[in-house]
């Protein structure tokens, strides 16, 4: 009897590791290679590109699923009158991006979108980023434009008083999402991880891939 | 939902008046000695940077701050001569939202350190009437309620380099 139970084992053992070995890899198996190599986190659920048209630093409308179609986008919702989190996560987008092979670099597509537009006009946006990149897309909308384009990533965004003069909060996600070519965030950098150098290493893992 | 070293109340009052300050000191007896008659303050601040505003009319200001007395001390405000306004802020995250808010004053617990950081409590000087650049070096008071304030030199950085390479 219990040698009919070993046999039984080692036969399935057998089986399983001739399917492990011979079975083409699946998505996940190819995908986890990835994420194994990257410092930004996973979604346990990936989410949709918004379906949003806004508009660029250049007055332009910016159709941001058509734009962002076969590259690898980062996205960020802030604002230029943010103190730190904004200008620090953008720079550190610039200086990664600087540090790739022009060729890498063409297909990746660095987003900020504000979610201030009452004092981020186009050239304000286009103004702040010049400093940084000058190659970044800045979009902006109405506020409910910008406003949908955060909350189909999930985000609820409290009404904020927004008076014409004086200081005031502006709410943002915490995140640096990181979209895939077929347009999934897939990943994202919370507040204090995205760093040049970890922005920079991630893109190539992520350039590298046949998504 | 506060962190430590946190006074809640209404909008910080940006550039609190030098008078408010000497009576302060005044109600507390030998706290305030003036500089240079051989008292170390009580508040020691370090690793202070500002970053470059890119432009824009305020930035951030971020330092280490101990209170080495044995009672609690408090941050009442930053200054700078190149701010005509300045207040003190708390960054925090509720329901993956960063959320900022101002502050009266923050407080300085005696011996343990209180960050002031990106993405935490900070003070900003706004109102720029000169907008220093990454490489620049600004000067900084800050006002403490008990302690001597302490004014600093303090170097002003490109916020790429805010948080490591």
């Amino acid at each position: 009897m219990r040698t009919r139970r070993l046999t039984s084992f080692f036969a399935l053992t057998g089986a399983w590791l001739a399917l492990a070995t011979c079975a083409p890899p699946e998505e996940g198996s190819q995908l986890a290679s990835v994420t194994e190599n990257i410092s930004a986190t996973q979604f346990r659920q990936p989410r949709d590109m918004p379906v949003v048209t806004l508009t660029n630093q250049h007055g332009e409308p910016f159709e941001l699923r058509a734009e962002a179609s076969g590259k690898v986008t980062l996205l960020y919702f802030g604002y230029t009158h943010c103190p730190d989190v904004c200008p620090i996560t953008m720079s550190s987008v610039a200086r990664a991006l600087s540090r790739l092979e022009p060729e890498e670099r063409a297909r990746v597509l660095p987003v900020f979108v504000t979610l201030d537009p009452a004092r981020d006009s186009p050239d304000r946006v286009g103004e702040w980023l010049g400093s940084m990149d000058s190659t970044f897309v800045g979009l902006t909308g109405t506020q409910e434009e910008v406003d949908d384009a955060a909350e189909q990533l999930g985000y609820v965004l409290p009404d904020q008083e927004r008076p014409d003069s004086g200081w005031y909060e502006v709410a943002h996600p915490d995140v640096l999402f990181v979209f895939t070519p077929e347009l999934l965030g897939r990943f994202g950098y919370h507040e204090g991880s995205a760093t040049p150098d970890a922005i920079a290493a991630d893109l190539r893992t992520l350039l590298a891939h046949d998504w | 939902m506060n962190g430590p070293g946190v006074v809640n109340g209404p909008a910080a009052v940006a550039g609190r008046s030098m008078g408010l300050l000497v009576i302060a000191c005044s109600l507390v007896a030998g706290a305030c000695t003036p500089e240079g008659e051989g008292t170390p303050p009580t508040v020691t601040v370090s690793d202070a940077f500002a970053l470059d505003p890119l432009g824009t009319d305020r930035l951030g200001l971020y330092a280490t701050l101990v209170n080495h007395a044995s009672t609690p001390d408090t941050l009442a405000a930053v200054a700078s001569p190149v701010a005509r306004d300045a207040s003190l802020h708390e960054m925090t995250r509720e329901e993956g939202l960063m959320r900022m808010r101002p502050l009266d004053a923050i407080e300085l617990p005696p011996g343990s350190p209180v960050h002031l950081a990106p993405g935490s409590l900070h003070g900003m000087l706004e109102t720029l009437v000169r907008r220093p650049v990454a490489g620049d070096s600004i000067e900084v008071t800050f006002e403490l309620a008990k302690a001597s304030d302490v004014t600093l030199t303090v170097p002003v950085r490109h916020p790429a380099d805010a948080r490591g390479p």
